[in-house]
């Protein structure tokens, strides 16, 4: 399996990928850093810089995730290389587990540690401006993490959505649009309530997803 | 000779209709097979069984006296393929896309690399990205990746689309090559008579999924002798006929 994941990571093009990755980043370190610094807004306590933080780096990296599906899987049936895969001694569905376990994989990873990169410059930028009161205590940070991974976990799971929409039509187009509507579904707040209930559904949901596929 | 590969009443429906037909093929091992039938007579189809790409509808595969399943993926370590047209990765180079495929088939022997490309006169392009290559040079790597694991089977179909004609001749010699010194058994297929006729060593006639004829070469050539024998009790009279009552046409 661990060689199965490196083959597919040889295909793909990841230098391109991490530029995009770090100009998302900054992007969003930007715009944190007006509406929390700049601009006198809602967001005001350290929970709700990290929470807001959460919920800018999720969607985009599901959408992400979405664009590296579309790569891993989508590519290689409009290609034609997955007959070619299908060809090796190989288990199709040790196969298709790669490329999932590749997605699932980058956008946790990447979930967790932008939050944790944007989060602690966040923190240092506001050692000098004190903009937002309070301390960080341990408790605090704690509880960050917690939310920080179990967020990060479920969409990953939810980023598996788009295999499932995308592999019905095997159009890129339709797997980072199907990316974009997940990912600007769940980041939306109905009125204050949080999406953790319908968010577990669609966990569960991308695993189903994994599963058939 | 030992049977390499046989199939028993290999059937595949599409959408109700049977693109191949209760196909019986058997192929021996070390010949070259030749596989003729014109466009949609389902060449193609079979040979997507044989490599476990299509599972049969009806039928099965004998593989090395094993039956094939869906699960047989050690069978297909023994074969190499070009199936339909070759495909590439192809944002990939010649080298890497070769050393990608022995990464998956479990074959890693760099020399093989060198070797093949020099056998296909591609080493000059190794560092090209696929997506630069012609067709006929991408035939020519879809067969080198093919041979360079030294598969028992190789299935190549049409492998001569896209060359030129000393590319067909060259290939010629090289299927030739790969069957005797390497006793390489080789599926080929094609809808050019000509081809098939001045390789192989046994030809499958299919068309409309029916495989119509599996003779060997040699007895389709002492079946349409090059003369005609005549008894005549009188020979002058013979002459006289022949040279006066047919057709002038000197042979």
């Amino acid at each position: 399996m661990h060689k199965l994941i490196s083959l597919e990571i040889r295909k793909l093009n990841l230098a391109g990928m991490r530029k995009g990755i770090l100009i998302t980043n900054a992007a969003i370190l930007a715009f944190m850093i007006l509406v929390v610094f700049f601009d006198q807004s809602e967001i005001e306590t350290y929970p709700e810089v990290f929470e807001a933080l959460n919920i800018f780096i999720r969607a985009s990296f599901i959408i992400y995730a979405s664009v590296l599906i579309s790569k891993l899987v989508i590519d290689e049936y409009k290609n034609n290389t997955i007959t070619l895969l299908f060809t090796y001694p190989i288990s199709r569905i040790k196969l298709m587990y790669a490329k999932i376990i590749i997605v699932f994989l980058f956008a946790l990873i990447n979930i967790v540690v932008s939050v944790a990169v944007l989060g602690a410059v966040m923190v240092g930028i506001n050692s000098f401006t004190n903009a937002i009161p309070g301390d960080i205590t341990a408790d605090l940070l704690i509880s960050v993490l917690i939310k920080t991974v179990a967020g990060a976990v479920y969409a990953a799971g939810i980023s598996l959505i788009p295999i499932y929409i995308g592999m019905r039509k095997k159009s890129v187009p339709t797997t980072i649009v199907s990316g974009v509507l997940v990912a600007s579904l769940i980041s939306s707040n109905f009125g204050g309530i949080r999406l953790g209930n319908f968010v577990l559904v669609s966990a569960s949901l991308g695993l189903l997803g994994m599963a058939i596929a | 000779m030992a049977i390499i590969l046989r199939t028993r009443n290999l059937t595949k429906v599409y959408r109700g209709k049977k693109s191949v037909s209760s196909v019986n093929m058997t192929i021996r091992q070390g010949e070259i097979y030749g596989f003729l039938g014109p466009n949609g007579a389902g060449k193609t189809t079979v040979m997507k069984m044989i490599t476990n790409l299509v599972k049969p509808t009806e039928g099965e595969i004998e593989f090395f006296g094993e039956n094939m399943t869906s699960r047989s993926y050690e069978m297909l370590k023994r074969m190499g393929s070009i199936i339909e047209y070759p495909v590439f990765y192809d944002r990939l180079t010649a080298r890497e896309n070769l050393l990608l495929h022995g990464e998956y088939m479990g074959y890693y022997n760099q020399q093989a690399i060198a070797d093949v490309m020099e056998l296909m006169k591609i080493s000059g392009v190794d560092k090209k990205p696929v997506k630069e290559f012609s067709l006929g040079m991408k035939q020519r790597l879809g067969i080198a990746r093919a041979v360079m694991t030294k598969p028992e089977l190789l299935i190549l179909d049409e492998p001569i689309n896209g060359l030129d004609p000393v590319g067909i001749k060259e290939l010629r010699e090289l299927f030739q090559m790969l069957s005797r010194e390497y006793g390489m058994t080789l599926l080929i297929s094609s809808h050019i008579l000509g081809e098939i006729e001045q390789i192989a060593d046994t030809i499958g006639v299919i068309r409309e999924g029916v495989l119509l004829e599996e003779v060997a070469m040699e007895s389709i050539r002492s079946r349409n002798p090059e003369y005609i024998e005549l008894v005549t009790s009188s020979v002058s009279k013979a002459v006289y006929v022949l040279e006066e009552k047919t057709a002038p046409v000197q042979f």
